[in-house]
């Protein structure tokens, strides 16, 4: 990093006018540009060399994906095709229902097409379902029973690689419906694990390094309660949710899958979920909130609580982050019909909402207790959070046999 | 090292253009620069600052001033930092640039803000305009990379 951003640069700005952006030491052009939203680096990508080749340089696709803003894709089932939608939380014009409102609004609104969707890209050969995004690369799976397959792509550049196909399901091996995506800080490597149930009931993990050519047996594992951890993937660990004695009783746990040495832990729940407790707990999902592991779930029908782990791995530093009372939210039917699937910087919460036959997407402000309809979709549609990233795919898979297939993201579509 | 407002002493500064500023110690050490030339006990007044000018440095300890208020709310910091930020071109850029030599962080992150905002949702022409860049790009190249990227540019 010594390369001087005025090279090869003619400044017609007289010595002392304007604000000379090229002449700045390179780590301050840096500092702003990482500052910028998506469509604002492409344009800077057109103002001229100097600036082009600093946002082609992976140590801006580093700098920037620490910075970006939460995004979200949303995927129509098995479609070909996915959806980057990049809100503008500063810029909204979206107005914020009260709780009282909220249910009688969202029966009368008619709904209108999903606001400033952005990007369309369209998968080359794989008809798949979201799996989870992390830095940048969002990760797909295609359920195939014969062709099982899984992709990662970078839908911002347009870049897509399928990986080595998994050992389809076999007749004393069923794979599990959960799969989950990570990535270690310490060793680079991206992982992608899957479960497998054997005949004689055990579950075991397997798990797959990108760039390698197989899948391996890293051990038996408590399975999933659920298809999918809404966001899995923090401090270099995957996460989801499990019932140890049958998956309707019992004591709840959070088991944890580090994608460095590939050991399964167990991450102590909150003092409070004693059996008692956890007997009472409806729907439970972990995520990420602010960077630290949060745990959702519906306390005894009548609360929504959302509890955040401030220091990973200590079970003390568990403290509640907000509850919403059910009854109070007409409306509100957490787990069944309202799925949370993110939060954002600023802590909103989003959820997908199936009320038939619409799919909402609702986001939740817990300091003003207000909820917002961003749009309403008329199909079966799912979504999960994806920061927006200018890292290459071909960074990650060089010399790896893997071809990354450059898709052109298209015009933004209308679903 | 604590410097309490009512301990503090004064500290006297010298721009790039010989204008010498008195600031007093807990305002000036915003400035890490600054901060570790007290701590080293090499504040010999008055200091020279030889790549920041009479005028920038004014503006710079106005912002360490109310940043190093204690009874300034965040609310109160943001709006007066919203305001203090509507200056013309040149004046940001010899502010970013003393924020830098500086090293102060809080300044340099607001003026990196500002800037980025003067970028934000502009066309390659207005960003062109704006911080007199010339075009270097020949009319193909220009092309190639709109079209590649289309979606960005709707």
């Amino acid at each position: 990093m010594t390369r001087n951003a005025t090279m090869s640069i003619t400044i017609t700005t007289e010595l002392g006018l304007g604000f000379r952006i090229l002449e700045l030491p390179e780590h301050i052009v840096f500092d702003i540009l990482t500052r910028l939203p998506v469509k604002s680096v492409f344009a800077c990508r057109c103002v001229c060399k100097t600036l082009r080749d600093l946002l082609l340089d992976p140590h801006f696709a580093k700098l920037h994906l620490t910075r970006a803003p939460t995004a979200l894709i949303l995927h129509q089932r098995l479609s070909w095709s996915i959806h980057l939608y990049l809100p503008d939380v500063a810029n909204d014009t979206l107005s914020w229902y009260s709780s009282s409102s909220y249910s009688d609004h969202h029966r009368d609104r008619c709904y209108d097409a999903l606001p400033k969707q952005d990007v369309y890209f369209l998968m080359p050969d794989c008809k798949a379902a979201l799996i989870n995004s992390c830095n940048g690369f969002l990760c797909l799976y295609n359920s195939s029973r014969r062709h099982p397959v899984y992709c990662l792509c970078n839908p911002v550049l347009g870049e897509y690689v399928a990986l080595p196909p998994p050992p389809p399901s076999t007749v004393d091996h069923t794979y599990l419906d959960y799969s989950a995506f990570g990535f270690s800080p310490k060793t680079g490597q991206y992982k992608i694990i899957r479960f497998v149930l054997s005949l004689a009931g055990a579950v075991f993990v397997e798990v797959h390094t990108l760039g390698s050519e197989s899948w391996r047996n890293v051990g038996e594992a408590p399975p999933p309660r659920h298809p999918k951890s809404f966001d899995p993937f923090v401090n270099g660990a995957l996460h989801w949710i499990t019932t140890t004695g049958g998956t309707t009783s019992g004591l709840i746990c959070i088991c944890s899958f580090d994608v460095e040495d590939e050991r399964i832990r167990q991450i102590p729940p909150p003092a409070h979920f004693d059996f008692d407790y956890a007997g009472k707990v409806g729907w439970i999902n972990v995520g990420v909130l602010g960077g630290c592991l949060c745990l959702c779930y519906v306390f005894d029908g009548v609360s929504f609580e959302v509890w955040v782990m401030k220091d990973y791995g200590v079970k003390e530093s568990w403290s509640k982050k907000f509850v919403i009372e059910i009854q109070s939210y007409c409306g509100l039917q957490l787990g069944e019909v309202h799925r949370p699937i993110g939060f954002l910087e600023n802590g909103d919460m989003w959820m997908i909402c199936h009320s038939d036959p619409l799919v909402l997407l609702v986001s939740y402000r817990p300091g003003t207790r207000s909820f917002k309809e961003i749009c309403g979709i008329k199909s079966s549609i799912e979504a999960i959070p994806h920061i927006p990233s200018f890292a290459s795919l071909k960074n990650e898979v060089i010399g790896k046999n893997l071809q990354v297939k450059d898709v052109k993201p298209g015009k933004a579509l209308r679903f | 090292m604590s410097l309490s407002p009512s301990t503090s002493k004064m500290l006297s500064l010298k721009s790039s253009d010989g204008k010498v500023l008195e600031v007093e110690e807990h305002v000036a050490v915003l400035c890490e620069t600054i901060k570790s030339l007290v701590e080293d006990g090499c504040a010999d007044s008055p200091i020279p600052l030889a790549n920041v000018d009479g005028a920038t440095l004014g503006n710079v300890m106005e912002w360490c001033k109310k940043h190093a208020d204690q009874k300034a709310s965040a609310d109160d910091l943001e709006d007066w930092d919203a305001e203090f930020v509507e200056r013309d071109q040149g004046e940001l850029y010899h502010l970013i640039m003393a924020a830098n030599y500086l090293n102060i962080k809080g300044l340099l992150d607001l003026i990196c803000q500002k800037v980025a905002d003067m970028i934000k949702g502009k066309h390659p022409e207005k960003i062109r305009e704006i911080f007199n860049i010339e075009n270097d790009f020949t009319p193909e190249q220009q092309e190639q990379i709109r079209k590649d990227n289309s979606w960005a540019f709707e």
